[in-house]
């Protein structure tokens, strides 16, 4: 018999007949004959089942052929097998299957905690139970490898490389309520796993299970403010596409946790992207006012300074700031009034600190006029009404006011009326102080 | 024609010398958040030149005689000392009183004087300005000069009767105040050396492979580190003033000081809401 009809039939033997050891035998008869047949030596490396000799067989494949993808994949995970647990013994050779496993083995003693961690042993069956999975995956023994995936769920019910590799390939073989019934098992031990919610609303979107979807993103939105999960389903979202699903997730999600900065800033982002600029900016400003030494708040931070800064009703309505700005006004005339006195309080006499009051009096009116006819009560008095939001107030060119505001405004004329006043207070007050200046000079 | 260029040469040559060592800021490459002109900033630059040009120049640069060209004349030493600012002029009627706080801001001692300042002024006043708003920049402005007036002679234990003149300590407030406002920002500088020492830097980062410009008349600087140095540079010689007093004339370091040390009273000029920003640690 010729090298090519064996290993035609050892290929047979592990792929159909699951006969590992009759398929061993015939790759090892194939190889006398014709040593540089690459993929026979990756084969013998996909049923070997001590690590070391598997990276020998594929390290010859490699040698006989440098470009052979099998071999470069099986042997990074060879690789990275024994860098993960090099002290672990190899792992059991895999049980030839002698029927399809199509649907997951029921868990007797229900779902197995997630808190708890695995101990080593649980560690090592379940780094052999996928080294197997992988084995029969990659001979095209589907059932098998599900099976032992599943074996894995037993012993982590939400264990990621596990229930993915299960799901998925149930759900190919159209084992779509076996499928089902995995996720169920493992949401319903609590986990709080990223792709387990991902994973089962994608498979309630394919079953078209819309119940099941808005259950799990409810189920997903009462768990207490996860963001890491709220984030990935909104990802989900716009990676298929779903920028309205995502922008409604969440708005929901927001609601829920309106202290979240990264969900804050996403909103953001995701409003920006789809060309609704203005509407992001609140919510950065609100993730920034959470704080801006946090990640996201610093996130929040850099892209407000994209957008031209806004006054909020907060710094519109504050008489502290107004009279922050006075107390600058009064201090030019401090100084001049000091310096009318010779430099010396002590010598500015009583028309000089009479301008300098002036001067706080004038400033303020000035103040009110021009930059705070919105500070609060002060403005109801003096006949304040709502600025109608097609009639932005200005604030001396810049655009500070132009955000809509809840808070009465001192009408024009009053504002006019104030800005002269204090206008002419002012002058009054640089008379006074400049008391000897003035004199000697008129 | 022949002036021209020789004044040309002349100009570029002294800019040479005085960049060389020494980095001279001449532009901010931050970025302006409320999009407003600087038209106070530019509006300042242009008062304080025509104040120069049409009023001092012509008695500075008018040659008296031909002996004794570029001599300053009677009338520009007569204007000193009537607008400029010193202790004594407070109180003697043949100056403006107390106004030469005011006055003495806008006249410059010679065209050096002036180029320098208003390089400063636009190279930090621009942001400032945006920070405050063109009118409480303006008041800040002047608030500053006048503190570096007072702190120049109250600091200063002997009498000082040369009056002085210049921008510079309005202008080392607004430094200041860039300082406490934007510490992280990155100046365009004017700097020989530097620009020489980036060469073989730029050399080798292109043998690594990096992308690397190699030669740039311009170098960027941290503000903080230039203007630390301005600090230091006017601390030491206020110091030696502060202790032994001086009535010497020249440059006047301490109003220098005393006005970059005004730049704290920025917080009573700057926005509302850049106010709020700056207290809860958000860029500006």
């Amino acid at each position: 018999m010729d090298a090519q009809t064996l290993f035609r039939q050892a290929v047979q033997a592990i792929r159909e007949e699951k006969d590992l050891a009759r398929g061993q035998a015939l790759l090892r008869q194939t190889l006398e004959l014709d040593p540089h047949n690459d993929r026979a030596w990756v084969w013998l490396a996909s049923i070997t089942r001590t690590p070391q000799k598997r990276m020998a067989y594929l390290e010859r494949a490699l040698a006989i052929n440098p470009a052979n993808e099998h071999a470069l994949a099986m042997k990074a995970r060879v690789q990275a097998a024994l860098a993960s647990a090099p002290t672990s013994p190899p792992p059991a050779a895999p049980a030839p299957a002698t029927a399809p496993v199509p649907a997951p083995a029921p868990t007797p003693a229900g779902p197995p905690s997630i808190k708890v961690p695995l101990t080593a042993a649980e560690q090592k069956r379940v780094a052999a139970l996928l080294d197997r999975a992988d084995i029969y995956r990659e001979a095209g023994d589907t059932e098998a490898a599900i099976q032992q995936w599943v074996e894995v769920l037993k012993i982590r019910v939400d264990h990621e490389a596990a229930l993915g590799g299960a799901v998925s390939h149930l759900w190919r073989l159209g084992y779509r309520e076996d499928a089902r019934e995995l996720l169920t098992r493992a949401l319903e031990s609590g986990s709080t796993m990223p792709f387990v919610y991902l994973t089962a609303l994608d498979l309630a979107g394919r079953l078209q299970d819309y119940a099941w979807l808005n259950a799990l993103r409810q189920q997903i939105l009462a768990a207490e403010c996860d963001e890491a999960l709220l984030l990935a389903v909104i990802e989900q979202d716009v990676r298929q596409q779903q920028m309205a699903h995502a922008l409604d997730f969440l708005e929901q999600a927001i609601s829920h946790c309106p202290d979240s900065q990264p969900l804050l800033v996403r909103m953001g982002e995701l409003l920006q992207e789809i060309g609704r600029g203005p509407e992001a900016k609140p919510y950065y400003e609100r993730a920034a006012a959470l704080g801006a030494r946090t990640r996201a708040g610093k996130a929040a931070d850099q892209k407000l300074m994209g957008f031209v800064p806004v006054l909020t009703d907060r710094e519109r309505g504050s008489v502290g700031l107004a009279v922050r700005e006075v107390a600058g006004v009064g201090l030019f005339f401090l100084l001049a009034g000091l310096q009318d006195a010779e430099l010396s309080l002590l010598a500015m006499g009583p028309r000089r600190w009479m301008g300098v009051l002036v001067s706080l009096i004038g400033g303020y009116l000035l103040v009110t006029a021009t930059s705070s006819p919105q500070q609060r009560r002060i403005a109801s008095w003096l006949g304040g009404r709502l600025i109608e939001p097609d009639a932005p107030a200005n604030d001396s060119g810049s655009q500070a006011l132009e955000e809509p505001s809840r808070l009465p405004s001192i009408p024009p004329t009053e504002r006019a009326v104030l800005g002269t006043v204090g206008l002419a207070l002012l002058a009054l007050a640089l008379i006074l102080v400049f008391n000897y200046t003035f004199d000697v000079l008129l | 024609m022949c002036l021209a260029i020789l004044f040309l040469v002349y100009f570029f040559s002294v800019l040479f010398l005085s960049t060389f060592f020494f980095p001279m800021p001449i532009n901010d490459a931050g970025i302006v958040r409320y999009r407003t002109i600087p038209w106070m900033t530019l509006a300042l630059i242009l008062v304080n030149t025509v104040v120069f040009a049409a009023w001092l120049a012509p008695d500075l640069y008018t040659p008296t005689s031909e002996e004794t060209m570029m001599e300053p004349t009677d009338s520009y030493i007569n204007k000193i000392n009537t607008y400029g600012f010193s202790e004594t002029n407070l109180r003697d009627p043949a100056s403006v009183g107390a106004l030469t706080t005011l006055t003495s801001m806008f006249m410059h001692a010679d065209l050096w004087h002036l180029f320098g300042n208003m390089l400063f002024l636009w190279a930090f006043g621009r942001r400032v300005e945006d920070a405050c708003g063109a009118w409480r920049y303006l008041l800040f402005y002047l608030v500053a000069g006048m503190v570096a007036n007072v702190g120049s002679v109250i600091a200063n234990p002997a009498l000082n009767e040369l009056p002085g003149i210049g921008a510079s300590g309005a202008i080392a407030g607004v430094m200041g105040a860039y300082l406490l406002l934007f510490p992280g920002a990155q100046l365009v500088t004017l700097w020989g050396l530097g620009t020489i020492l980036r060469v073989p830097i730029a050399l080798f980062r292109k043998l690594m492979g990096q992308d690397a410009k190699l030669w740039k008349s311009t170098v960027s600087l941290p503000a903080w580190l230039l203007l630390i140095e301005f600090a230091v540079e006017n601390t030491i010689p206020s110091l030696e003033t502060i202790v032994q007093g001086t009535d010497t004339g020249g440059v006047n370091y301490l109003a220098h000081l005393t006005g970059f040390l005004a730049a704290l009273t920025i917080f009573l000029f700057v926005r509302k809401d850049l106010l709020l920003r700056y207290v809860s640690g958000r860029s500006l």
